[in-house]
């Protein structure tokens, strides 16, 4: 079939809705010591020290920002020990026995309100790097970083539109958290100067948009605060596509959001800096859900940071199946398969999905060019493909890959079923060469 | 508990390259069965040849390449049936099968065409000549002096107009009822205009082939068409209406516009290189047609072929509109009126 995708199609096997459920606190949680975007990292407590919840017990040190690392539970360290991340490296995980009293740090004093309103920016971005937050709507960039910036900001995009399919922890997080979100907006717009803030929310949910602008009514009436319906198509939330849509500005490749007066941040994240400055704490609870066929019962719940997925597991009834499951963490498709269930949920996991095999038999490519109708990067993939088989470089860089988001529509799109984004992701390694 | 290792997305559309192949055979279904009814004995001397003839040379393919014969797969049999179908609806419905010279033409247009058209190349997908152009030129070029039209109770017309050189004085008197239903002489398939069109529709319906190329032929040759009919109604009697129409209704036009420059993988990958591929062909066409007096759809095909290959060119290919195309396209066109109005007012005998 020469057709574009716009939309992924129904999956039987995964469920658009799930039950919300509570989870129980987790006994012992595991704190990353390191992480792919912080490779080095230093341990403050050692075993048998009794830490308080939101207490700093480790600092991360990336390469442009030094990133704390919070309890999000109180109790006794258990000592170090190798995990995974979900990329697959393994790296130290500080391990603390949860006393289940969520005795609060006393480092962290609630702000007033007024003292909220008159934080400055420095303060602000000062705080959004003393409590680690990050980008957490799966990127997991420092947000202290990004709010630094010193380009006027004329637009604040608040990103609600969670375009992958079969992922809806932040419609939950926006129908639950709703009031600390338009909070963190403010703060933003405060920040900046800025009278423009739109909250990004797939047209397809009214029930979202009403109960946001019913809110907004009722916090910040007259503001510039308004929720902007979004197209329903993937990947509307790439930064580049939400941006076109809400504001018609076509952001280069090779140039970021700030250089056009916008600034645009996950829901969660706007949230998250309302918490550090009202509350004085780190982010420490996220939505996540449990899809697919691989497990008996999809769920969703609202789980600690540092929570192992191996406690979850059996409050989803388990496994349908002994091997040959597949276990993605984040989105069908960008999301990664991870190789065990030796997974920590962190701050920018968003979804699990346990998925029995579903693939289709690769066939040879017909040049049909459903990859390049597909691409929202208007990248051509066959060609980077072709370019990749018969490893020539010079063909490669004038394809330039290095434009692609590994959205993963080529793969998703391809009649013959070819692994095409795998071909796009050696064409990038082979360009930056 | 340990998973299956897999590389994002985990997602994928529910179409496979079997169902596009095997919808080509649907939308060829209407002209085959036609040319059954209206040719029943050149059908069963010209597919059972060409058929075998493309099966065993996709099959000894696979065979020296992959060295096992399970790798001969349900595609590679749908696509040289394909293949070998469409060749066998462009050939000559008699290529001197009474002297038995014409099943040697069919086995080597057939031979040639999918072997020399694809098979070099390395196979399905790889080609950069349509195999069932490349053959069917072959037996046009090879034994077209004894090539003739077969008689058939349903033809009541003589002569598939392109067959008959450019007499334009003659299209007056065409019955361009018959030219529509195909009670026409002509090639073994591509007169079925209804049963063409009806395949047209199925094409499209199901995204089997790309609107764009069927989009930038049909309109390229119809303007030009236009264009030279106009130029023609000043040297004799004609209205350019009747001369469009007659050169959309005869010979390979409507044929090799729906089931040959549209095959994907001889075509550009960029839908904006897919709209140039189109007019270039187009335009030779058209050239051939007026300039030559004989049938050029099929050459035209193989030329767009070749200029496919430029137009994926990288640096170049873009899967949007670029600078280049905006001022490709409309120069194709242009060049091209200009090409045909001048040959036909200027050229001694151009207009008979």
């Amino acid at each position: 079939m020469i057709a574009k995708t716009k939309t992924i199609g129904k999956v039987k096997y995964l469920l658009p809705h799930r039950p919300l459920e509570e989870a129980p606190a987790p006994s012992i949680v595991y704190l990353a010591v390191e992480h792919t975007r912080a490779p080095k990292g230093d341990v403050f407590v050692k075993e048998g020290d009794h830490v308080n919840f939101c207490q700093k017990v480790g600092m991360r040190h990336g390469p442009f920002f030094e990133q704390p690392i919070f309890s999000t539970v109180s109790g006794t360290v258990l000592g170090i020990e190798k995990h995974c991340l979900y990329s697959g490296k393994q790296v130290n995980f500080i391990k603390i026995q949860n006393d289940f009293k969520d005795t609060l740090d006393p480092a962290a004093v609630e702000r007033t309100p007024e003292e909220v309103n008159a934080l400055t920016k420095d303060e602000l971005v000062k705080l959004a790097a003393d409590f680690a937050l990050v980008g957490l709507g799966g990127s997991g960039f420092p947000t202290s970083v990004k709010l630094a910036t010193k380009e006027p900001i004329k637009h604040i995009l608040i990103n609600g539109i969670e375009c992958e399919p079969y992922l809806s922890t932040d419609q939950l997080f926006m129908m639950n958290y709703a009031e600390d979100m338009i909070h963190g907006t403010a703060l933003l717009m405060k920040m900046y100067d800025c009278h423009d803030a739109r909250i990004c929310v797939k047209s397809i949910h009214p029930e979202i948009i009403e109960h946001l602008n019913a809110e907004i009514e009722r916090l910040y009436p007259g503001s510039g605060m308004v929720v902007a319906p979004m197209k329903n198509f993937y990947p509307q939330g790439w930064e580049v596509s939400m941006i076109k849509t809400a504001l018609g500005i076509e952001v280069k490749p090779g140039t970021l959001p700030p250089q056009y007066g916008i600034m645009n941040v996950n829901v969660a994240t706007a949230a998250s800096l309302y918490w550090a400055a009202r509350f004085n704490r780190p982010t420490v609870e996220r939505y996540v859900s449990f899809n697919g066929d691989g497990i008996a019962e999809p769920k969703d719940f609202l789980v600690r940071l540092g929570t192992p997925v191996t406690d979850l597991i059996p409050l989803v009834g388990g496994y349908t199946e002994e091997s040959g499951l597949r276990m993605v963490v984040g989105g069908p498709m960008m999301g990664i398969a991870v190789p065990n269930d030796d997974v920590i949920i962190t701050e920018t996991v968003t979804s699990f999905l346990i998925m029995k095999e579903h693939g289709k038999a690769e066939a040879p490519c017909i040049r049909c060019g459903s990859c390049v109708l597909s691409c929202p990067a208007h990248l051509e993939p066959v060609l980077i493909m072709e370019a990749v088989k018969s490893n020539d470089r010079d063909r490669i860089k004038a394809l330039k890959p290095l434009t692609c988001v590994e959205c993963g529509l080529c793969t998703y799109s391809c009649t013959s079923g070819i692994r095409v984004t795998d071909f796009i992701r050696r064409a990038k390694l082979l360009a930056k060469l | 508990m340990d998973f299956v290792k897999e590389t994002a997305p985990h997602l994928q559309r529910k179409d496979n390259l079997k169902w596009m192949l095997l919808n080509v055979i649907i939308a060829l279904a209407p002209v085959f069965v036609w040319s059954f009814v209206v040719y029943p004995i050149p059908s069963l001397q010209i597919y059972p040849l060409s058929i075998a003839t493309c099966l065993l040379c996709e099959f000894l393919f696979i065979l020296i390449t992959k060295k096992k014969a399970s790798e001969f797969k349900i595609e590679n049999i749908l696509s040289s049936l394909i293949t070998a179908i469409i060749y066998a609806m462009c050939l000559p419905t008699d290529i001197g099968f009474a002297s038995g010279t014409g099943y040697f033409a069919v086995v080597a247009g057939a031979a040639i065409g999918i072997v020399l058209g694809k098979l070099v190349f390395g196979g399905l997908g790889n080609n950069i000549f349509n195999p069932a152009a490349l053959g069917m030129l072959v037996v046009r070029v090879g034994w077209g002096g004894i090539s003739g039209f077969a008689s058939s109770p349903f033809i009541t017309t003589g002569g598939s107009a392109i067959a008959n050189g450019a007499v334009y004085s003659n299209i007056a008197n065409a019955n361009f009822l018959d030219l529509l239903l195909g009670n026409v002489q002509g090639s073994l398939g591509e007169t079925f205009h209804i049963a063409i069109l009806v395949g047209l529709v199925y094409l499209l319906v199901t995204r089997t082939i790309d609107w764009r190329v069927v989009v930038s032929y049909a309109g390229t040759f119809l303007v030009l068409m236009l264009a030279a009919g106009i130029v023609v109604s000043t040297k004799i009697a004609l209205n350019p209406a009747m001369f469009l129409a007659y050169q959309v209704l005869s010979g390979g036009f409507l044929f090799g516009l729906v089931y040959m420059i549209t095959d994907p993988v001889t075509s550009p990958a960029g839908s904006p290189a897919r709209f140039v591929y189109g007019a270039f062909g187009a335009a030779i066409a058209v050239m051939i047609r007026l300039f030559m007096g004989t049938e050029g759809v099929g050459f035209s095909i193989l030329f767009a072929n070749i200029i496919a290959c430029v137009l994926d060119y990288p640096g170049w290919a873009s899967a949007r509109w670029k600078k280049w195309h905006i001022i490709a396209l409309p120069c194709i066109v242009v060049l091209s009126l200009v090409a045909v109005v001048l040959v036909l007012l200027f050229k001694e005998g151009a207009i008979a």
